[in-house]
């Protein structure tokens, strides 16, 4: 039975657009404004009240006792003046340690240059700098390719570096002008050029807070290279990524829409090929997509309220976003999308002819977006969620749908919190998450799910300066392989080193490259970009850790869910693997083949050069530990370990970690010379970066 | 070694071995009292199996040679085997009997190096080929004449095998419920159902939790054994373990798992640096989540000195798997089979339970009871099902069939008993290329201790029907997988009370056909 429930829609004061078709367009900012499309009949209008039919037992008044509009607009009212009219909770005297700190959550990691920039412009300049700082998507005086270009380009020194001709041929053969790659379960070499280039982004990129946005949403809007007919389509999610890259700074309208059309996520989701029903057949349209595109990538499965709380019912228990019958209609609007064929076509296979859902990997393209064929879809009008939705198939249709998932009430808060998850803190107060989904309802002039305002917003938040973060529980436990390349950055992390003449020999010269091997890292880490053993990422949003004070409290931490004693010893290792690829070891290098061991270069030069300006040593850098007094090797100890901690964990390691870790470095006896100097720089890093001071981000 | 003393010196502190031993908790609790080791392997198919193309109804409501019959078979609503035909449509697994090629050997264990099932085939032709049809057996388990009414997918002969011979049940029509369930009760709302039915995550989460309206709890496994109380000792290797992950239905209020991999790895310590990173992760901090780190890390410094003698004991078993190989290996097409990549990881997740369960029979004997957690993936088969499911069933089987003759000859065959669940079972109803999220399916139960059988239901899977929760086949359960649960969990020594506590909806089942206690374990 149908009733009628009530949702508050919440940011009234600034307009708010609940349409089926259209969204966005309002360039009115002021003054409040209600727009509800004449075309959807089933909404009904009631003052400042959205009303449109859910399939519920659940009655209005419950609803609207959960919600009332008066709270929510004092509380608004309050935030627009928050926001405009008071940031003096933003440091403008930037410590190395605040720079650090904010660094840390808008991009890979803070590194010596990101650091001293912050501190010159300051932190808000330097938030609209990288919003607006040049990318491969937007500008072609910008030194970086897009993942796609930049991983073909990887694939094909890869493949043959040493004969032109060769290589000529074999790109001729297999790769269309799309950067589409014609063989038929892709090749693995094509999973190392997309880790290459993803490291590449992540370690050294210009536009970090870009690459770290897109990384999140890559958690969200997930397709994962574990299935076996993905694994080695390499070009499939450097082309997906893309999407990632680029919406990540444009409208989640947008991202949502190609996520839809892009042929890896057809790949995995299977709604590539997907037929209108067929009575004589039994056929009906495949729910994969439909259901998770709703489930995890826009409305979620409870209805929220703006801060991120459920809706109760009167039971006290959430109240379903969609019911079956949804899935179903949302099912027959992703009718008709297939990968569309590749340029390159091979003689001998006989299914080179484009045909609607039966394009194997040999003939399909992953690189384009999937194109529409009108006579497998279906045209009949859809209901879903309560929105009518014309049949009117093509990019309008799914343009229609879009508009209403993005308009949905609950999408805002369900996105933005997950956002902040990723970025800031496990556990958001519901008044940071409501500040936030109201700037991806609108940002300000009328447009909802404006990425470039919901990350200001949620970077330049009161709740991430630490001083105004009012609970204990603020932070998050980092991701492993976050904390492993927070480490590479902030010793200076560089690719190109002179590798060992072997490897050229080999056909493969991997100069100017960095190497992270798909498997290692999964394995290492248990995730990876791309790499989620499901479309349920590699944690779940509210996995809380077995542990009394945090299940008492409903703390959740997300990243731990993957914190086995596994992954924390394999962790601890790859650190300790990292302090040896420091500048003076790299020759000595081994050299097995590229897909056993991850290649990079990092320097302690900033620590050794602490170290030896206070204590005397000779032309080869060797102290003569013996005639040192002990206040002056518990001197330059004390200066390494402080240095790291400023260096690492931002002044946060607590007093006993520092004491413990002077102590036993001072009492440890490792020899006399450069190496040994060395080997305690090495200890103290290795000690730094796995401690549990370090693997908190506050 | 220094992981040893980090070991022990870890041991000594209390706050800390609760964090690693959470068997041990500071709070007084009676504590179970068992003699003998018994453990339980929960398996779950993620994704949501397509149990009804994994047990095939074989029966005939109509005489096949009435034509008109058996047409009016498959336009009613009868459950046999032409009604699954005429929804299943190009899915349709063949009512072809081909249980004349299960051989066996000296031994009595299937033996496909002779005769091999798959010869001339390819893996999707074999899929839809037809069942190996199963008899009943008689109070002796020695098979019958008379048909069960069920068969097993072509692709399976080790789990027909297994219930050829007593080790294998099957439960019909079950998954999550709250209360027994019908069509007329969900379209008159007055019903409670499980939480967002036909989601993965929530319905992997309820099968877990064991509470079928409460996805926020904790894991039924972790509730048993704070129940239990301190029953295994202070050794981690004794705690419940997890070798895909995170566990939900291991995890408890104050009791967790191990997770481990298949190949652990210990710290490379070259550098004696575990002293102090062990020392610093002890340190005293105000802040909450590195408090929780610290503890973490202890607990992987105390395990990392305990896995190296588990996990070193590579056992070599006398036994052949069904191809006479040796019998954790994995087959390739070189076997004589139909050449493709088994699902190594299942087999390899068994081999690493066999050997914590290995160790711990002999060198472990105060833990008594243990249950594992292991998973299989790929089983959303939207499209290409008859490509992507045959191999799944086939990875299945093979894993079984391995582990069944390992826990045979470690003599620990009825000790043993491991289950499946999944997400939930598919439609009835083909999309076409595959088929989508659904609610009832089958599931298994094997080990010495089962009694080979058909328990539950083989639905009508009209759609539309008596039993479609709408109308592409979404069948409503007939058995509560909390029944499967209390089932197992009688033969493991659990008593009503406890059973009462642990799954608050059992008592829902009660006077239904098959209650708390199904009849497929053996009495004790």
């Amino acid at each position: 039975m149908k009733k009628v429930i009530r949702m508050s829609v919440i940011s009234l004061t600034t307009g708010l657009l609940l349409t089926a078709c259209g969204g966005g367009g309002s360039s009115s900012s002021t003054p409040p404004v209600e727009i509800v499309d004449d075309q959807n009949t089933t909404e009904e209008v009631d003052d400042q009240n959205t009303t449109y039919e859910v399939d519920d037992q659940n009655t209005t008044e419950e609803v609207e006792d959960q919600n009332t509009t008066d709270e929510v607009e004092d509380q608004n009212t309050t935030d627009e003046e928050t926001d405009q009219n008071n940031t003096s909770y933003i440091p403008t005297d930037v410590s190395d340690n605040i720079a650090r700190s904010f660094l840390e959550k808008s991009t890979f990691g803070p590194d010596a240059q990101s650091v001293s920039h912050i501190q010159d412009i300051g932190i808000e300049a330097w938030v609209n700098e990288q919003l607006n700082a040049p990318s491969a998507y937007d500008s072609n005086t910008d030194a970086h390719k897009t993942y796609l270009e930049r991983a073909i380009y990887i694939y094909r020194y890869l493949k043959d570096d040493q004969n032109a001709t060769s290589r000529d041929a074999y790109v001729a053969a297999h790769i269309d002008d799309n950067n589409s790659v014609n063989i038929a379960s892709g090749d693995w070499k094509l999973r190392h050029a997309f880790s290459s280039t993803w490291f590449e982004n992540a370690l050294d990129a210009e536009d970090q807070l870009r690459q770290r946005m897109a990384y999140a949403l890559s958690q969200i809007l997930i397709i994962s290279s574990s299935v076996d007919t993905f694994k080695r389509r390499g070009e499939a999610y450097s082309a997906f990524y893309d999407i990632l890259a680029k919406d990540a700074l444009g409208n989640y309208r947008d991202l949502l829409f190609n996520v839809t059309k892009s042929p890896a996520m057809g790949l995995y989701l299977t709604s590539r090929g997907n037929q209108k029903a067929n009575p004589e057949t039994g056929r009906h349209p495949d729910e994969n997509y439909a259901r998770e595109v709703m489930q995890l990538f826009s409305i979620g499965l409870e209805q929220l309220n703006l801060d991120g709380t459920p809706i109760l019912n009167s039971d006290g228990n959430p109240i379903p976003t969609y019911n079956i019958t949804d899935i179903e209609e949302m099912a027959r609007i992703f009718t008709g999308w297939d990968a569309t064929a590749s340029q390159i076509t091979w003689g001998t296979r006989p299914n080179q002819r484009y045909t609607f859902g039966k394009s194997d990997t040999w003939t399909a393209s992953f690189t384009v977006p999937m194109k529409f064929t009108a006579e497998y879809h279906d045209f009949g009008s859809k209901t879903v969620l309560g929105y009518s939705i014309e049949g009117v198939g093509g990019d309008a249709e799914l343009r229609s749908i879009i508009d209403v998932l993005v308009d949905y009430p609950s999408t805002a808060p369900f996105i933005s919190k997950q956002l902040i998850q990723r970025l800031v803190t496990s556990n958001p107060t519901p008044a940071y998450v409501e500040r936030v989904a109201s700037v991806f309802r609108d940002n300000g002039s009328g447009v909802s799910g404006d990425m470039k305002a919901v990350l200001k917003a949620i970077l330049l938040d009161e709740e991430v300066f630490r001083e105004h973060a009012d609970s204990e529980y603020f932070g998050k436990a980092k991701e492993p392989m976050m904390a492993y390349i927070q480490m590479l950055r902030a010793f200076n992390v560089e690719n190109s080193p002179p590798w060992k003449e072997s490897y050229i020999t080999q056909g493969v010269n991997l100069d100017g490259l960095y190497v992270f091997p798909f498997e290692n890292v999964s394995k290492t880490f248990g995730q990876g970009p791309l790499m989620a053993p499901s479309v349920f990422n590699f944690y779940q949003s509210d996995f809380i850790a077995n542990d009394d004070e945090f299940f008492n409290n409903g703390i959740v931490t997300p990243e731990l869910q993957i914190q086995t004693a596994q992954i924390m010893i394999n962790y601890s290792n790859k650190i300790r693997t990292a302090t040896y690829i420091h500048e003076k070891l790299k020759l000595e290098i081994n050299t097995r083949p590229i897909h056993y061991q991850d290649r990079y270069i990092i320097d302690f030069e900033e620590e050794v050069a602490l170290v030896q300006s206070l204590l005397a040593h000779d032309s080869n850098g060797d102290i003569d530990w013996d005639s040192l007094s002990e206040d002056e090797g518990k001197e330059a100890i004390n200066a390494l370990v402080d240095s790291l901690n400023n260096k690492l964990v931002f002044g946060n390691m607590n007093e006993e970690e520092v004491r413990y870790l002077k102590e036993y470095l001072f009492n440890a006896d490792y020899g006399r010379n450069y190496s040994s100097m060395l080997k305690i720089i090495r200890i103290a890093v290795n000690a730094v970066a796995t401690s549990k001071s370090y693997m908190i981000q506050r | 070694m220094n992981e040893r003393r980090d070991f022990l010196k870890f041991m000594g502190k209390t706050t800390a071995v609760a964090a690693l031993s959470p068997l041990v908790m500071a709070e007084e609790l009676h504590s179970a009292e068992f003699t003998d080791y018994k453990a339980i392997v929960y398996v779950l198919l993620q994704g949501g199996n397509d149990a009804f193309n994994m047990v095939i109804p074989t029966a005939f409501t109509a005489d096949p040679n009435d034509a008109e019959a058996v047409a009016a078979e498959a336009i009613s609503d009868g459950n046999g085997y032409y009604n699954y035909e005429k929804v299943r449509r190009t899915l349709a697994i063949k009512n072809v009997d081909l249980s004349s090629e299960l051989i066996t050997d000296t031994e009595g264990n299937l033996d496909t190096t002779t005769t091999n099932p798959y010869s001339g085939a390819t893996i999707d032709e074999k899929y839809l080929s037809g069942s190996y049809h199963i008899n009943k057996l008689d109070e002796d388990g020695v098979p019958t004449n008379e048909p069960m009414g069920i068969g097993i997918n072509a692709v399976m002969p080790e789990i027909a095998h297994l219930m050829n011979t007593n080790k294998l049940a099957v439960i019909g029509n079950v998954s999550a419920l709250v209360e027994p369930t019908t069509k007329q009760q969900i379209e008159e709302s007055s019903v409670r159902l499980p939480v967002h039915l036909f989601a993965h995550n929530h319905q992997q989460r309820v099968h877990a939790t064991g509470i079928a309206d409460n996805n926020k709890t904790s894991g039924w496994a972790g509730r048993l054994f704070k129940e239990f109380g301190p029953i295994n000792g202070l050794n981690p290797i004794g705690n419940n373990t997890s070798f895909s992950g995170y566990a939900h239905v291991l995890t408890g209020n104050s009791t967790s798992a191990l997770s481990l991999s298949l190949h652990p790895r210990g710290y490379n310590t070259r550098d004696r640096v575990i002293d102090l990173h062990s020392d610093l992760a002890d340190t005293s901090s105000s802040n909450p989540f590195e408090r929780l780190y610290g503890t973490f890390i202890q607990r992987a410094y105390g395990l990392s000195a305990t896995l190296g003698d588990v996990f070193s004991n590579s056992r070599s078993y006398n036994t052949s798997d069904s191809y006479g190989g040796s019998l954790f290996s994995v087959p390739t097409g070189g076997s004589g089979d139909v050449g493709f990549d088994y699902s190594e990881s299942l087999i390899g997740k068994f081999e690493a339970v066999a050997k914590v369960i290995d160790y711990n029979t002999n060198n472990n004997t105060e833990v008594k009871r243990q249950i594992f957690y292991i998973d299989m993936g790929g089983f959303d088969t939207h499209g290409s099902q008859v490509n992507d499911h045959p191999y799944l069933l086939r990875g299945l089987s093979i894993a079984l069939g391995k582990f069944q003759l390992a826990m045979e000859e470690l003599g620990l065959s009825n000790q043993v008993t491991t289950m499946t669940v999944s997400d939930f079972g598919r439609s009835s109803g083909s999309n076409g290329d595959g088929t989508d999220h659904a609610w009832a399916g089958h599931n298994l139960i094997m080990g010495g201790a089962v009694k080979s059988g058909f328990y539950g239901d083989i639905p009508d899977f009209t759609l539309g029907g008596a039993q479609d929760f709408s109308t592409r086949g979404r069948i409503i359960p007939t058995v509560a997988v909390d029944q499967q649960y209390s089932t197992v969990l009688k033969w493991y020594g659990v008593d009503n009370t406890t059973l009462d506590t642990i799954f608050p909806n059992l008592a829902n089942f009660d006077t239904t056909r098959y209650g708390r206690d199904m009849g497929f374990m053996k009495s004790v």
